[in-house]
């Protein structure tokens, strides 16, 4: 049976509003379609009435929206669906060009109960367009992302900074604490790098920055951050590694940096020396602390002749 | 206040099943599991309500409030700690910037309505289903502010009238995260007296 139409007091003030008002019977049977949601569903006033949501929306579901008119219905206690947490009520295709995948109207809805003249209950629903709100937040979102990314790396290799590190190495270390795990720091340098400059110029130079960033990254996990510390030093951190496993990632990165051809040098050409040092939960540091003994380890493995990880092997670890 | 072990029972018991409504509601709508508790109650005075919600005045403190009317006329307010419900809200809605890198408090303080609405509508309508009345409330208000200023607005602004207030310590827990947060009530002594004879007869009503 078709309810009544029931037409809202100021009913033409009602369709002239820029937003959309829309009336549900306790039977979820609409009686009342302002011109706003005509012309932006496209379903006209006659047509929208005495049809359900799901008569108009096939597949409409939303229980957050079921609830909330029960609330209504049963207490008068209006209901609040923010954008935030619903994205949309009723289905509306934008106009404009969808910006990271929206292409729908994101809409703020309020449900409040309207006791008609008749006296009949309805469930009063406004909904609120506040996509061109949504865009601009996800945009402003992007440029502080997009800010923050280029904040944290490196501009000659690209690597994440020493910023970057500080941060993520103090979170880490405090994840680390928790779930127990082990963080593997390895400190890398170039071995004879003033020289390389003084001989064949700051073009290479920066040329073989370039390169050897490049050739450990393509080595690393997708997990492990590699950081260009500061001139031609180098930091990797390895997450849920032992000292035993840190040591040899950085024994086959320095044999794939004495094998490879870097800048225009040959192989063997370019060298490089490394510290390891571990962060083992049992027996927490700060992170500075970490980076100092790793960084001590290097200068025992440039005073062992450079080319080579210090420590060598891990006592009394099976592999 | 005092209250007989009885009313404190049967409004334990309210607490609870709101909660455990309002979280039903939360993990539907979030798509994650939500749970909600109430480990603590008190009613009494301002001071019992302070001592039980124990912030301190210059916390940054998010509240939705709404106003109720009908078996229960009271001022309600959902009170949490800003910088936590800001982190749940982020992880519930995906956002992955750290909070001082982006002003998304308008996106936020709707989220937080929402969230609001539906713990204090569900606790709310879980008095009246239980006593058998109707409460209505307001549209939600969010305000964030300082404890004391909260706690001013709560106790009726610049004109503070004598109130009694039924504080509920709730606990959220929603993606690895607890938010611990107060729903408080204030109403009048004659409201308070009234909700309080409503109980009884309840009581009465449920051992006869």
């Amino acid at each position: 049976m078709k309810p009544e139409t029931v037409l809202l007091p100021g009913s033409d003030i009602v369709d002239m509003l820029p937003l959309g008002v829309f009336l549900l019977d306790e039977s979820g049977l609409v009686c009342g379609w302002n011109t706003w949601l005509a012309d932006k569903t496209g379903i006209v006033r006659q047509e929208a009435l005495g049809k359900t949501l799901q008569q108009l929306y096939p597949g409409f579901d939303k229980p957050r929206f079921t609830w909330a008119l029960q609330e209504v219905f049963a207490n008068g206690s209006p209901q609040i669906l923010s954008q935030a947490l619903n994205q949309y009520l009723i289905p509306i295709k934008i106009k404009v060009m969808g910006y990271h995948g929206i292409s729908l109207m994101q809409q703020k809805v309020q449900i409040s109960l309207f006791v008609a003249a008749n006296e009949a209950r309805l469930a009063l629903i406004s909904i609120v367009d506040v996509t061109e709100n949504v865009i601009r937040s996800q945009a402003l979102s992007d440029a502080a992302r997009s800010l923050k990314e280029s904040n944290n790396r490196d501009a000659l290799t690209g690597l994440y900074n020493r910023r970057f590190m500080n941060e993520w190495l103090d979170q880490r270390l405090k994840e680390s604490r928790s779930i127990q795990h082990q963080i593997a720091c390895l400190v890398l340098d170039i071995d004879h790098f003033k020289m390389i400059n003084d001989t064949f110029g700051h073009q290479l130079g920066d040329q073989v920055l370039q390169d050897f960033s490049r050739l450990l990254s393509g080595r690393l996990r997708e997990c492990d951050v590699f950081v260009r510390y500061g001139g031609e030093e180098f930091v990797v951190l390895l997450v849920k590694c032992s000292l035993a496993g840190g040591i040899a990632r950085a024994q086959e990165l320095i044999k794939a940096v004495r094998s490879t051809s870097i800048g225009t040098l040959p192989a063997g050409g370019v060298t490089c020396s490394a510290g390891v040092a571990v962060y083992d939960p049992k027996m927490p540091c700060s992170s500075e602390m970490l980076l100092s003994q790793a960084d001590a380890q290097l200068y025992q493995a440039k005073r062992n002749g450079r080319d080579c990880v210090f420590p060598s092997r891990h006592l009394g670890s099976a592999d | 206040m005092n209250l007989t072990l009885e009313q404190m029972d049967a409004l334990s018991e309210i607490a609870n099943i709101g909660a455990s409504k309002a979280a039903k509601q939360l993990s539907l709508l979030l798509n994650d599991i939500v749970e909600m508790s109430v480990p603590r109650l008190t009613i009494g005075s301002r001071r019992e309500a302070l001592d039980l919600i124990a912030v301190a005045p210059q916390d940054d403190t998010a509240a939705v409030f709404q106003k109720a009317s009908g078996l229960l006329n009271a001022e309600v307010a959902l009170l949490f700690h800003s910088q936590e419900s800001r982190e749940l809200v982020q992880a519930l809605v995906g956002a992955d910037l750290p909070l001082e890198d982006v002003d998304m408090s308008a996106f936020e303080h709707e989220a937080m309505t929402e969230i609001g609405n539906i713990i204090v509508s569900a606790c709310i309508s879980t008095i009246a289903d239980l006593l058998g009345g109707r409460v209505s409330l307001t549209i939600p208000v969010y305000v964030e502010g300082s404890f004391s200023d909260i706690w001013h607005q709560l106790e009726g602004g610049d004109r503070p009238q004598a109130r009694y207030m039924l504080v509920m310590g709730t606990k959220l827990s929603a993606v690895q995260r607890n938010v611990n947060g107060s729903l408080v009530i204030t109403f009048s002594l004659d409201d308070l007296n009234s909700l309080l004879q409503q109980i009884d007869e309840w009581l009465a009503k449920m051992s006869s």
